[in-house]
């Protein structure tokens, strides 16, 4: 199928520091410097190469399938507008995953407007998954229980959990994303488990490990 | 009653035990290490236990077959006219250049503080070229004095 082109003439005249593909370049290095130049073809295998990196980000954030589905196209959309300013010192998916963060920031407090107060749906969160005395959660039960406890910690906080146990990212890439130093990334990261930690004793879960 | 995660590792290898459990490079043996202190153990232990209920968090993703209809929602949203949001800080010059200006209109209008008159009452030059030293009284009795230096780019001459 013949892939349609979209020049932007902004775009490219915006964009100073043209710098076309080299051999040495990687696929997605290739694609990002196509695209910057208004190739939206090669954009389109952006979207296509990174769309679950940024979809199980939004997904873990907002935890809808269709909200996470339009955060995600909504990503990518501000990523493309957004392509002349993108320098390439970071890598393209730890850029695409820092507007993901962001985006489902915003989203969030959008949400936070029409929904119960925070307090109010943490105690009924709360109480849904205490499970009785000495019973063992599921691994699936579990996983309910840390989205919930998720909900108690700060953005900062949950995305520096986030970007670790379900993204896999290093350190470096999280500093990256989350605009901070490695430092700041591992305080982050220690206090986001401690808090989990203690929200799912306060849930009354019962695991080796997660109780001690 | 149990102890938190934090709360109970007071050992001061914590920080490179966390690095290292992270895949981060370490500088020391922190195995060995781990095998010696039963609270880094312990901590140890409920790192594991926390990324194995992680494991157990819904994940979902977008299949091939749906990439079309996701791509399609793409091609709108950049072909479509980009929102013009006004920046919070363009508000703030907005706000800022309103209070000046009202400020300036206030200032016209009511004509701003009675001008200060004062009479010279000595004034000398100096041996410096171009400047001049004068003092002035004001009728409430206060004194003022200027010091004026005119300079200008010949009379540094070739000495610099």
């Amino acid at each position: 199928m013949q892939m349609a082109v979209v020049y932007d003439i902004a775009l490219v005249s915006r964009y100073a520091d043209i710098r076309y593909p080299e051999a040495d370049d990687s696929p997605v290095e290739r694609w990002v410097l196509l695209a910057q130049q208004g190739d939206f073809a090669a954009f389109e295998k952006l979207v296509q190469f990174h769309r679950n990196d940024v979809f199980r980000l939004a997904f873990h954030y907002v935890r809808n399938r269709e909200e996470a589905w339009d955060v995600s196209q909504e990503v990518f959309i501000k990523a493309f507008r957004a392509l002349a300013s993108f320098r390439r010192e970071a890598n393209f998916k730890t850029w695409l995953l820092r507007i993901t963060a962001n985006l489902c920031k915003d989203h969030a407090k959008k949400r936070r407007l029409l929904t119960v107060s925070f307090d109010s749906r943490r105690q009924a969160d709360a109480a849904a998954v205490t499970p009785g005395p000495g019973q063992a959660l599921e691994a699936q039960e579990l996983g309910q229980a840390i989205q919930k406890a998720l909900d108690c910690l700060s953005h900062k906080h949950k995305t520096a959990f986030m970007l670790r146990e379900f993204e896999g990212c290093s350190y470096e890439e999280m500093a990256q994303i989350m605009n901070c130093s490695v430092g700041t990334v591992m305080s982050r990261l220690h206090h986001a488990r401690k808090k989990l930690q203690e929200s799912l004793q306060e849930m009354g879960v019962r695991r080796d490990g997660l109780d001690e | 009653m149990s102890e938190g995660m934090g709360s109970m590792n007071k050992c001061r290898y914590i920080s490179m035990l966390e690095r290292w459990f992270d895949g981060e490079s370490v500088e020391e043996d922190i195995r060995g290490h781990v095998e010696a202190c039963s609270s880094c153990a312990a901590h140890l232990k409920q790192l594991q236990a926390l990324r194995d209920a992680a494991q157990g968090v819904p994940r979902d993703e977008i299949a091939s077959a749906q990439f079309l209809a996701f791509m399609a929602g793409i091609r709108e949203g950049v072909t479509a006219p980009e929102p013009v949001r006004r920046p919070v800080w363009r508000l703030g010059w907005m706000a800022a250049a309103v209070l000046v200006l009202t400020f300036s209109l206030f200032w016209t209008v009511s004509g701003g503080p009675d001008a200060y008159e004062a009479t010279v009452v000595e004034s000398c030059s100096s041996d410096l070229e171009g400047a001049t030293v004068s003092a002035y009284a004001s009728d409430d009795g206060v004194m003022t004095v200027a010091v004026m230096v005119s300079v200008d780019e010949d009379s540094w001459g070739d000495d610099r």
